[in-house]
């Protein structure tokens, strides 16, 4: 008996590998772009994050003491460190910066509607996965912007209604960031989300795999005919649109190490307790919220951001429609550019607020004030 | 006639049952082990000032300035104006930045986005909600001594 037939009675791969060439020749919709690949490029960046991250938690210290003199070694002394480093945080950027993307997407071709409303509340599941890596990852570095960053990031849970004492002792570990933050956080960061976000994944792809990607045609349409009858209409093989998937997989990698060997990462000054710095502010994914939480009271700006969310996640069960064409849902585009627009605007509004360009210098609300110059 | 009956039809098999009370089981164990896990979470909040404790020395604070200072976790400011020594939490009532003394205006600041206090911890403008709470103070000799 040779190796592969010993393999093959003991691990049974061959029904496995049929599968996949099953797979390979399953339709997908004639109208799948590059937009489609977004989802399998955030994929590949998930690898690479656990690859990079393994590799630099093997150097990184988890104390208050002794966290920032790990990240400066890893950056400044180990070989190829820096380049690790900054390849990890562009490619989490990236990862963010795409899966809006693919939101969008998504949103835009109705690919949400029944019967793919569990694939969406499974991605919205890997969204905030995902927001929470950049959050809980943010302090690990543990210079002035990392902590002070993370006090102004958690001090909203403390104003939750009711639990709030609760919840934020139970984020912070304490009334304060301390050891028992940075503990907590790194292994969210290392242990639970990837974990979480293996298993979101699994069960979001294994709805794309039985339900495949929505076509154009309504609800109604798509469940009298069936989606595999559609496919054979009007779809083409999933091997035509791989050829897709690897061009963006490889492009946005190369993106991410190139963009690492440009601007790497580099380290700021270790944190003090005793002085908050100038100019702290959370990573751009969050800016809309915390410009947001600057026009309203705590609890009022929490309760609005938070009913953004729900609405997001509980859209599949809130649109009625049942067409999934651009053309045939024009009210609700609208309504979602809107959104974006003031999202995308808040954010940019959160970049310039306690900044000064030129002679122009803005306030914290992101209101430019002419200053006189010298 | 059983519970069993009236709650699913008789053709419900013993299998069945034993699946049902099996993930009823579990569910009651995972809500039962929440609570302590729940508790071991939340770690005990941080003791509050105990006691007197001196936490610098007069000269170290000359008229018009101000100094943070660390007693266990806490954060205190403590500021000389006006020919009166004040302590209060150096922590903005907003979201928790440590605040600096502004010698050019004589107030107090808050770096993270613009609250403005008074020199003894009264607010005057930006998001802090209320003033930065006062603590008691006593100077002894040289020394500056915190609580009661």
């Amino acid at each position: 008996m040779g190796l592969g037939q010993w393999l093959e009675y003991r691990l049974g791969l061959s029904g496995l590998k049929r599968a996949g060439q099953a797979y390979l020749d399953k339709r997908v919709p004639s109208h799948v772009n590059y937009a489609f690949t977004l989802g399998t490029a955030a994929l590949a960046l998930f690898a690479t994050q656990v690859a990079s991250g393994i590799l630099l938690a093997l150097n990184y210290s988890c104390s208050l003491a002794s966290a920032h003199e790990s990240v400066r070694r890893i950056t400044y002394e180990l070989p190829s460190g820096w380049l690790l480093r900054s390849f990890h945080a562009w490619s989490a950027h990236l990862m963010v910066l795409i899966l809006f993307l693919h939101m969008t997407r998504v949103f835009w071709y109705g690919g949400y509607k029944s019967p793919r409303e569990l694939t969406w509340l499974f991605g919205c599941g890997l969204l905030f996965a995902t927001l929470a890596f950049g959050f809980t990852g943010y302090l690990l570095p543990m210079d002035q912007v990392a902590y002070w960053g993370t006090v102004v990031g958690t001090d909203p849970f403390f104003g939750l209604p009711g639990l709030g004492d609760h919840v934020g002792q139970m984020v912070r570990g304490g009334g304060r960031v301390t050891d028992a933050t940075l503990s907590r956080f790194f292994i969210i960061h290392v242990l639970v989300l990837p974990g979480a976000v293996a298993a979101l994944v699994g069960a979001h792809l294994y709805l794309v795999a039985r339900l495949g990607i929505s076509t154009r045609a309504s609800v109604k349409v798509e469940l009298e005919r069936g989606h595999a009858n559609l496919m054979q209409e009007q779809g083409e093989p999933f091997a035509k649109h791989m050829y897709r998937e690897i061009t963006t997989v490889i492009g946005v990698l190369s993106l991410s190490v190139v963009l690492a060997v440009l601007f790497p990462s580099e380290l700021g000054e270790p944190f003090t307790a005793d002085r908050t710095p100038k100019g702290v502010k959370p990573e751009w994914f969050f800016l809309p919220v915390y410009q947001l939480l600057k026009y309203f009271p705590k609890l009022t700006g929490i309760l609005l951001a938070n009913a953004g969310i729900v609405l997001l996640v509980l859209l599949p069960f809130l649109d009625r429609n049942p067409e999934r064409a651009p053309s045939k849902r024009r009210f609700l585009l609208g309504v979602a550019s809107a959104a974006l627009f003031v999202t995308l605007f808040l954010g940019l509004l959160g970049f310039v607020s306690d900044r000064r360009f030129g002679s122009w210098e803005f306030d914290i609300r992101g209101v430019p004030h002419r200053v006189e110059t010298k | 006639m059983y519970i069993c009956d009236i709650v699913k039809p008789a053709d419900r098999t013993r299998r069945d049952f034993l699946g049902q009370a099996c993930a009823a089981a579990a569910c009651a164990s995972c809500a039962l082990a929440a609570l302590p896990v729940s508790d071991y979470l939340v770690p005990r909040p941080d003791r509050a000032l105990s006691g007197p404790v001196t936490v610098a020395k007069v000269d170290d604070i000359p008229e018009g300035s101000a100094k943070v200072v660390r007693v266990g976790a806490a954060a205190v400011l403590l500021v000389r104006h006006a020919g009166q020594l004040r302590a209060m939490s150096a922590e903005c009532t907003h979201l928790s930045c440590i605040v600096e003394w502004d010698s050019r205006q004589s107030k107090i600041v808050c770096n993270c986005h613009g609250g403005l206090f008074e020199p003894d911890g009264r607010k005057i403008s930006g998001p802090p909600k209320s003033d930065l709470a006062p603590l008691p103070v006593r100077v002894v000799g040289d020394r500056i001594i915190l609580g009661t």
